[in-house]
């Protein structure tokens, strides 16, 4: 220990002779040449003297900022104020240095050489870790999404708020989830057509190499592309760029992993122009905290640079990060309360083993070439061509696995879930009143097991084929495999010291092959793909191209189609920076262009799946512009306002793609179109050299959105059990709020937190509701669902619920030590409320108040149907925060551990729900509600109790 | 050099990591499934019959149900499944007889129980001819549908097993036994074979029902009934398909031959119904059908002329429609004839065997002679109603011959088609014709004919606007 303190001791000596000597040079070296007043400089890592660029320099209490190149330097050339000022030199990762300096008039102050230390309490990384690891990428709606990848890199104390504390709470800043903001890689956009969102899992586990961010936020102009509403990421991958060394990670946690290696190696620059860079990581877990949610993921991240010359650079970049989770699932409320929160009905005992039945698998390689050419000091052009290959699969149980007697499939299995309506007590508490023993055998059966039972799974199949037949019951995925390429080039100039241009063009090209593929037939050997609830032998087939066709583990069944979507973007972008005001305007236009083509002819649909589809094509717009105006360099006053014409994305445009060419209003004859955007909003911004604050306010409008669910019906209008596909067309939606954060360094050590946001936002108008499903044959089926395979409900009486997506009001409190010993603490505690359930669409529409015949319910009541259709507000909760670390360094090796305990208070609380679909009349859902124990309750994710995190490193 | 031993170090690392931190999460071993048999020890096995017996014990005794004890020694009985509810045709219910083929020795009669289990997918358990034990303690013995059920006892009521107890119930044995149908005479079916399997040879679907499916009809209500009928004697045996089933909405087989199923009694214990596992179990591969023969005339007809005519109207009670010259007779000894019925300002004949309590129904409405010779190019029509429909019970028959008793003379039938619907309530008119009868001359006379078996055959029929037209 001793002698560690020796070496710091060393180092700080060292580093204060440095910072001294550059303050005296600071004050002598003055250049030659008269004039214009420059200030001008380069930064280097204090360890390796590599120059560090993206390091923001700012002169303290001024509008004056910029970022270092890539060789690490920076000039401020106008509006620099004179006298003694303060410099600021920051950047992630790093500590965050100031330096004073006094600049004169018509003087060069040149200072070369600022040394920045490798920040390594890294607190950044600990969330980082954790939470790009958590992005669920449940499809499950809800609260899969998460946007903390998006935010993580940023400065500001409420974007780092919201991304670090608020994140397991599933909060959306602006109630607006991830496909409004765009994530890059090296320029190349990252979002997915099929839904808008980037898939986080393709870098996952590759932490150390993904680190290197560029975060616009909000509307403010990115240099790379139009972006979404709530910013742009761009995350640089460039090998020059990387900080020379290697470091070894291990990291422990209880929440999605139990186990984390990463090793990564950075060449830095060598001296025959090439550079290298290397991450191998593995993540791996039995369980998080959920039950048997495994966790099983490796990446590997290699990225190769070449210098050319001094103008021209050529990076490859390969990223290969194939990952598998298991799912969890949401449950009722009489679930919960009999299993706890960690209770997961995918899972069952096979073999001694957990075996979850619901595992997402993501592998999607990203190949890219990037190429820099620097045409002049002023302009520079950056060509990127990316291909991402790969599937993303998920699996599930199939019970509906039949026999071919005489041509026609007979058979079916029951519901494996052991959460299936039909076993709880619940359902014999309705059903038997009068023999409550049956209710409690049920809940003792429950109780003792409740999982799924792989034996019997086995054991009926091994069964069903000893007879000749089939498996009953098949473990399936459904797939998702997508090629893509995208190629772009973008352009910065900068046309004088005040005007910023950028423009690029984009165009990418998507082929999406989606199908269903059998994993296991567990003890069977075939699988007859068939629909078992069509009525014919003409629409049980899923291809009428090969009738009743037996099929096997590894083969494609049941739905098979490609989706290509081609995109051209252009945009362009004017920034320009003066004394008292910035400003830009940016405007971007987008044509997309998206095609099914079905492989499988579905018999339900056969003159509407085979072969190619008609061609979509939509045209959107975009103009935004905003302004910042510098009343001091401690106040200052922004206003950004946007206008967007947006495709939607794949997943709302088709409204059955697995069986059919149909389109979102084909049906109810109401053209399918761009969505569109509005957004403004205002800050103040005050700065001193001790309080950093914004508060903003925002208004952000979405017209035009659409919105399909899946999901089987057990009992639409009867008994009718069908797979059917919810459609809402023409959403209107209103979000509204303000957002307040501070950070104060009341001291040298301790620095101190607040955040608070507080949102409504809500449906503002009463889309239109169809549902489709195959057309049935069966007459009592056709009294209740026609004969045309959708029922138009009209609108869904949506306007004013709000939206579900976590929770509207969010606060923080929190503070941070640093101590000068390399160890550091910081504990928040995070209030949140306002959290609202998904609600069904369909209950708000004609439906809840229609009998049979057409006409109103005669026992319907206005009042009791007003309670019935209020939408379930969850409880507020509090989460209590810690984190804190220590790092040693010893000769040129760095040792650091750092951990974290969320929710210290083991505070039970819900981050999100929905209701269940099934109670969709009146009638239903009043005698289901009265109910002590709702059969068909609203199903909730409940959050994490307390977890830890702990990491140790070592860096070389 | 020290990039590559760095590198080496952290391929070994993460090789060593890969390999040392598998997560189980595939490639899992199929469970060992087989069966093991109970091994049940004979003392405590009884057979059907004392079952059976326990129910009568019970019902002597005032009760409803026969119960077996909870705390007494483990008793069982032994069967073998005949039933699978892999089409959906039987829900919730598993079906065992004591057999596996047509074996009846007295000490031990050929019996069939139905056990009722609140669960789906029992074929995944329990295939046809699994040997089964039936851990009765606990359960009661009943009566259902008109047929015997074991279930939860539940006071003086069958109450159903429920899905978390149903596999320590019904014991699966390690035997599948292949079960021999019981080849019967659909006359000679009774109670004692209700829940055991049956095959009837050489039979038909009723030719009057053949461009309907098995359940898929509109007016289809939980079940589909069809005409199963002998080619050899001519019963009728109603199939029963619940319009849960599969198959519910194929077509029924056109031809002829041999159909094996469970017999049982209908939901409402009114008659007897044959009820099929799948559509394995029905082979009507002749394609030659044993229709009975029906007149068949060719020639152009016309109606320039009313040979007869009669509406009803004019006729209050039968016996002035008697007056007229029509024969109105039960010929099988019992009191259903047909009567003179109203609705709505209309008179027709009508006749049912509803509540006769007449096992055996065979009565005759035949009309006065009509004479053809003075007319060409003759055809009949007649309006007809179905009602509660339980069986086409109604023949239209034509004959040049009558010896005045229906019994003796030469019918040959028409060509009409009634339907076997609506179960319940009214089926409305239906005309029929015309029918060409042109190739018949001197006196003729129609009958229809009504054969009857109250309760499972009981439709009632309407006959209204009986007309003979043709040219001069």
């Amino acid at each position: 220990m001793c002698e560690l303190h020796l070496t710091k001791l060393k180092k700080q000596t060292k580093q204060m002779k440095k910072s001294f000597l550059i303050f005296l040079f600071g004050i002598f070296s003055i250049a030659a040449a008269f004039g214009q007043t420059i200030v001008k400089g380069s930064v280097i890592d204090s360890a390796s003297d590599e120059p560090i660029p993206s390091v923001t320099v700012t002169i303290e209490g001024s509008n004056v900022t910029t970022l270092t190149d890539a060789k690490g330097e920076f000039s401020f050339t106008s509006d620099v104020p004179l006298g003694e000022q303060v410099l600021i030199v920051e950047k992630i990762g790093y500590m965050t240095k100031r330096y004073p300096i006094i600049i004169n008039e018509g003087k060069t102050l040149d200072i070369s050489g600022m040394l920045l230390d490798f920040d390594i309490s890294e607190s950044q990384d600990l969330f980082t870790v954790t939470l790009s690891d958590d992005q669920l990428s449940d499809d499950a709606s809800g609260g899969a999404d998460n946007i903390s990848g998006l935010l993580q890199s940023s400065q500001d104390v409420f974007q780092r708020t919201a991304a670090f504390e608020f994140s397991s709470s599933f909060f959306n800043p602006r109630g607006l989830d991830s496909e409004n903001g765009t994530v890059l890689m090296n320029g190349i956009e990252m979002n997915k057509e099929y839904d808008g969102r980037p898939q986080w899992a393709d870098w996952g586990g590759l932490n150390d190499v993904v680190r290197n961010q560029v975060l616009t936020n909000g509307l403010s102009p990115s240099s790379y592309t139009f972006g979404g509403i709530l910013g742009t990421t761009n995350i640089i991958t460039r090998a020059s760029q990387y900080r020379k060394g290697g470091r070894l990670t291990y990291s422990s946690s209880n929440r999605s992993y139990t186990n984390r290696v990463i090793a990564t190696y950075a060449s830095g620059l060598i001296s025959n122009g090439w550079a290298f860079t290397l991450s191998i990581g593995r993540r791996w877990g039995e369980e998080g905290y959920q039950d048997a949610t495994l966790y099983d993921a490796n990446s590997i991240f290699a990225s190769v640079e070449k210098k050319i010359n001094d103008k021209h650079s050529i990076n490859f970049t390969s990223i290969y990060a194939p990952n598998r989770r298991g799912k969890s699932s949401p449950n009722t409320q009489e679930v919960y309360d009999l299993k706890g929160i960690r209770y997961n009905d995918y899972w069952g005992y096979q073999d001694g083993e957990k075996r979850n039945s619901r595992i997402k698998e993501v592998e999607e390689p990203i190949l890219m070439l990037n190429h820099y050419w620097d045409i002049s000091s002023k302009t520079a052009i950056n060509t990127n061509v990316g291909y991402q290959f790969g599937k993303i699969g998920n699996s599930r149980l199939d019970n509906n696995g039949t026999d071919l007697v005489d041509g026609f499939p007979e058979g079916g299995g029951s519901n494996p879930s052991p959460t299936y309506y039909q076993k709880l007590p619940s359902y014999f508490e309705r059903n038997n009143p009068d023999d409550l023993g049956i209710a409690y055998g049920a809940q003792q059966e429950f109780l003792n097991n409740g999982q799924i039972n792989w034996n019997q799974l086995y054991q009926a199949n091994v069964s069903n084929a000893a007879a000749g037949g089939n498996a009953v019951y098949a473990l399936y995925e459904d797939r998702t495999d997508d090629k893509k390429w995208t190629f772009n080039s973008i352009l910065n100039t900068e046309f004088n010291e005040n005007i910023q241009f950028n423009a690029a063009l984009y165009y990418t090209k998507l082929k999406s092959e989606n199908f269903a593929s059998i994993i296991d037939l567990l003890g069977a050997s075939t699988y007859l793909d068939v629909d078992s609830f069509a009525t014919n032998s003409t629409e049980n087939q899923s291809d009428l191209q090969n009738p009743n066709r037996i099929v096997t583990e590894g083969d494609k069944f049941r739905y098979n189609f490609n989706l290509y979507s081609n995109v051209i973007n252009g945009y362009a972008n004017a920034i320009f920076k003066y004394n008292k005001i910035d400003f830009y305007v940016a405007a971007d236009i987008t044509r997309t262009e998206y095609q099914r083509e079905g492989i499988y002819q579905n018999g339900a649909f056969a003159d509407n799946s085979l072969g190619k589809g008609r061609k979509l094509d939509f045209t959107g717009f975009g103009g935004k512009a905003g302004l910042t105006y510098k009343l001091t360099g401690k106040h200052l006053f922004d206003v950004n306002a946007a206008y967007i014409d947006r495709a939607p994305s794949l997943r709302n445009t088709y409204s059955n793609s697995r069986e059919n060419h149909n389109v979102v209003g084909d049906q109810i004859g109401r053209p399918i179109d761009v969505e569109t955007v509005n957004t403004i909003d205002a800050s103040y911004i005050f700065r001193s050299s001790i309080v950093k604050a914004k508060l903003t306010g925002y208004y952000t409008t979405i017209e035009n959105a659409n919105e399909i669910s899946f999901y089987y019906a057990d009992g639409i209008g009867g008994s009718t059990t069908a797979f059917i596909q919810e459609i809402l067309q023409g959403i209107n939606k209103k979000h509204l709020g303000g957002e307040f954060g501070i950070e104060a360094q009341v001291t040298p050590t301790i620095k101190l937190k607040g955040v608070a946001s507080v949102g409504q936002y809500t449906y503002s108008n009463n889309p239109d509701l169809t549902l489709t499903f195959e057309p049935t044959n069966d007459p009592a089926d056709q009294l209740i669902l026609g004969t045309e395979g959708f029922l138009n409900y009209g609108n869904s009486n949506l306007k004013d619920y709000r939206i579900a997506g976590g929770p509207q009001t969010a606060y923080s409190v929190g503070f941070e030590y640093r101590d000068p010993d390399f160890w550091w603490v910081g504990a928040t505690a995070n209030f949140f409320d306002n959290t609202y359930i998904d609600i069904s669409p369909l209950t708000r529409t004609k439906n809840f108040t229609t009998d049979a015949d057409g006409l109103p319910f005669n026992d319907y009541d206005e009042d009791l149907a007003r309670k019935l259709l209020k939408q379930e507000q969850f409880d507020n909760y509090m989460l209590v925060n810690l984190v804190g670390g220590k790092s040693w360094k010893i000769d040129d090796y760095f040792v650091g551990f750092f951990a974290s305990v969320n929710n210290l208070l083991d505070v039970v609380h819900k981050t999100g729900g929905f209701e269940q679909g099934r109670n969709a009349n009146f009638r239903q859902l009043r005698d289901d509600q009265a109910l002590d124990t709702p059969v068909f309750g609203s199903r909730y994710w409940y959050g994490r109790g307390t977890t830890y995190f702990v990491n140790v490193y070592f860096r070389f | 050099m020290k990039a590559n031993k760095i590198l080496n170090l952290l391929v070994f690392l993460t090789m060593t990591f890969a390999i040392t931190s598998c997560v189980q999460d595939d490639d899992f071993k199929t469970p060992d499934v087989s069966v093991i048999d109970p091994n049940i020890n004979a003392d405590n096995v009884i057979n059907f019959s004392a079952v059976v017996a326990r129910y009568n014990d019970a019902v002597a005794d005032g009760d409803q149900v026969g119960t077996f004890e909870f705390d007494l020694d483990p008793l069982y009985i032994e069967g073998y499944v005949i039933s699978s509810d892999q089409s959906g045709n039987f829900f919730e219910e598993l079906i065992i007889q004591n057999k596996v083929d047509d074996s009846d020795p007295s000490e031990d009669p050929r019996l069939g129980f139905n056990i009722s289990i609140n669960a789906r997918g029992l074929y995944e358990t329990y295939e046809i001819g699994r040997k089964v034990y039936v851990k009765l303690n606990g359960l009661a013995v009943g009566m259902a549908n008109g047929t015997f059920i074991i279930g939860k006892a539940a006071g003086n009521s069958i109450g159903q097993i429920q899905e978390f107890e149903y596999r320590n119930i019904v014991i699966r044995g390690a035997e599948v036994a292949t079960i021999t149908p019981k080849v019967s005479a659909i006359a000679d079916l009774s109670a004692q074979y209700e829940n055991t399997l049956i095959k009837i040879e050489d039979a038909q679907i009723n030719r009057n029902e053949l461009g309907l499916t098995y359940a898929g009809e509109a007016d289809d209500e939980f079940d589909g009934f069809r005409t199963i009928e002998s080619c050899a004697d001519g019963g009728t045996l109603l199939l029963q398909t619940s319009t849960f089933a599969d198959f519910k909405s194929l077509p029924l087989p056109q031809g002829r031959g041999s159909i094996q199923g469970i017999f049982t009694r209908d939901f409402g214990d009114d008659f007897n119904v044959l009820v099929i596992n799948s559509r394995e179990d029905v082979n009507f591969d002749t394609t030659e059908r044993c229709d009975p023969i029906v007149l068949e005339c060719e020639g152009p007809t016309g109606n320039a002329l009313t040979v007869f005519n009669q509406n009803f109207e004019s006729t209050t009670t039968i016996g002035q429609l008697e007056a007229l010259g029509w024969t109105n007779i039960n010929v099988s000894g019992g009191s259903v004839k047909y009567v003179i019925g109203s609705f709505s300002n209309n008179r027709y004949a009508q006749i049912s065997g509803f509540g006769s309590g007449q096992a055996n129904i065979e009565a005759w409405l035949v009309t006065p002679v009509i004479n053809l010779d003075a007319s060409t190019g003759e055809s009949l029509t007649f309006d007809f109603e179905v009602a509660f429909a339980n069986g086409v019970i109604l023949q239209a028959l034509i004959t040049d011959n009558y010896t005045g008793d229906v019994t003796t003379t030469e019918w040959i039938e028409l060509d009409v088609s009634i339907p076997n619907t609506p179960s319940s309530g009214f089926g409305g008119f239906n005309n029929v014709g015309n029918l060409n009868i042109s190739c018949l001359d001197g006196d003729v006379r129609v009958a229809f004919k009504y054969s009857g078996s109250d309760p499972s055959a009981t439709t009632r029929y309407h006959i209204d606007n009986f007309k003979v037209v043709g040219n001069n």
